[in-house]
C-alpha cells in the first residue's frame, strides 16, 4: 500500500474506511474563510456573533471575561435585544454594547462604534470559544487582523492551556505578525511563498535547509534568510 | 501634546502556569509601587529548564527589555 509520507496514521486509516479512524477524522471545523475568501468583520458578522452569545450563556461570560482582560478598555459587554423590520417581516436581532469605565463613571458604546480591534476580537471569540469547549479545529485566516500583535499570545494561550482547551482543540491560522516565529516551536510554522511562475509552495520552518535551532527566527526571517518575504 | 517618559522594562518568564499565576499575583500587589516600569510576564510552558531558558532568550530577540528574569523549579535539567 502506497501512502503519502506526510499523512498521519489516523488520516490514512480514515481514507481507507477504518471506522474507528473515521470517527477521529470527523472533527468539528470552524473557519472565518468561505469559498469567497475571508469573511469580513461587518455588522452582519457582529450581530450573528451576538446572537450566538445570546444563546450560549457560558461562552458569553467567558467572552466578557477575556475581552475585559485584553486591555481593550472594556469593563464588560451587554447584549441588547431589538426587533428590526426586514423586507420579509420583523426579526429579533442582538446588538452588542461595550461597557467602559472612566473615573468611576460607566459609558456604553454600541459595537458599531467600537474600534475595529474590539469588533474583530468579539467575532473571533464567537468562532474560537465553541471549538475550545467541544474540541475540533479552528481555521482562521489572518488571525491578528485589526489586533495588536501582542494579542496573539493570549489567543494562542487559550489553545495551549489545558484548562481552557480540555478537548485538545487545534488552531490553524495564517498571519503576518512575524514575531510569532520566536513564540511557537519552529515545527509549528509553515512558510508560504510564490515562485517566479506565480506558483505557491510551502515549507515547514524546521525543514528549511540551513536553519539552526539557536537562530533568531524573527530577525533571520525579516532579513529574508528563509524566503517567504515579498520581493520589493 | 502630553509629555511621556520612557519606561524601564522588565520581562519575567515563568516556567509554567503556576509560576505565571504567582508572578501575576505579585505584579498586581506591587503594580502601584512600580509605576514607571513596564512589566511583562510570560509563560514558557515547561519542557525542562533548558527549554525555559532558551525560550526566554528567544523572547529577548523580539523585544529589547532592560531586565530579564526567569522563574523555574530546580527539579529539571
Amino acid at each position: 500500500m502506497k501512502v503519502r509520507q506526510n499523512a498521519s496514521l489516523i488520516s490514512t486509516a480514515a481514507q481507507y474506511g477504518v471506522p474507528f479512524a473515521k470517527d477521529f477524522a470527523r472533527l468539528s471545523i470552524v473557519s472565518n474563510v468561505s469559498i469567497a475568501g475571508r469573511l469580513p468583520v461587518v455588522d452582519l458578522a457582529i450581530t450573528s456573533a451576538a446572537k450566538y452569545f445570546s444563546i450560549n450563556k457560558k461562552q458569553f461570560q467567558q467572552m466578557k471575561k477575556l475581552l475585559s482582560s485584553w486591555d481593550l478598555g472594556l469593563s464588560g459587554v451587554e447584549l441588547l435585544e431589538k426587533e428590526t423590520n426586514f423586507s420579509n417581516g420583523s426579526q429579533k436581532i442582538w446588538l452588542p454594547i461595550g461597557l467602559h469605565k472612566s473615573n468611576k463613571k460607566e459609558y456604553k458604546l454600541l459595537f458599531s462604534d467600537e474600534s475595529n480591534g474590539t469588533r474583530a476580537a468579539f467575532c473571533l471569540l464567537a468562532l474560537l470559544l465553541p471549538v475550545l469547549e467541544k474540541g475540533g479545529v479552528a481555521i482562521i485566516d489572518e488571525l491578528e487582523n485589526d489586533l495588536h500583535p501582542h494579542m496573539l499570545e493570549p489567543i494562542l494561550d487559550l489553545f495551549a492551556n489545558p484548562k481552557t482547551n480540555p478537548h485538545h482543540a487545534q488552531l490553524l491560522f495564517s498571519c503576518h505578525a512575524a514575531e510569532i516565529l520566536n513564540l511557537v516551536h519552529k515545527s509549528q510554522i509553515m512558510l508560504v511563498q510564490k515562485n517566479d511562475h506565480c506558483e505557491s509552495t510551502a515549507c515547514r520552518l524546521d525543514a528549511v535547509e540551513g536553519i539552526r535551532s539557536d537562530d533568531n527566527f524573527y530577525a533571520k526571517y525579516m532579513a529574508g534568510h528563509y524566503g517567504a518575504i515579498p520581493n520589493i | 501634546m502630553s509629555k511621556w517618559k520612557a519606561k524601564e522594562t522588565l520581562l519575567i518568564v515563568g516556567e509554567g502556569y503556576s509560576e505565571v499565576a504567582f508572578l501575576n499575583h505579585v505584579k498586581q500587589l506591587f503594580s502601584e509601587r512600580v509605576d514607571g516600569r513596564q512589566i511583562k510576564i510570560k509563560n514558557a510552558k515547561g519542557k525542562g529548564a533548558k527549554h525555559v531558558i532558551d525560550w526566554t532568550i528567544r523572547q529577548t530577540f523580539n523585544a529589547d527589555y532592560d531586565r530579564v528574569a526567569v522563574v523555574f523549579d530546580t527539579d529539571t535539567t
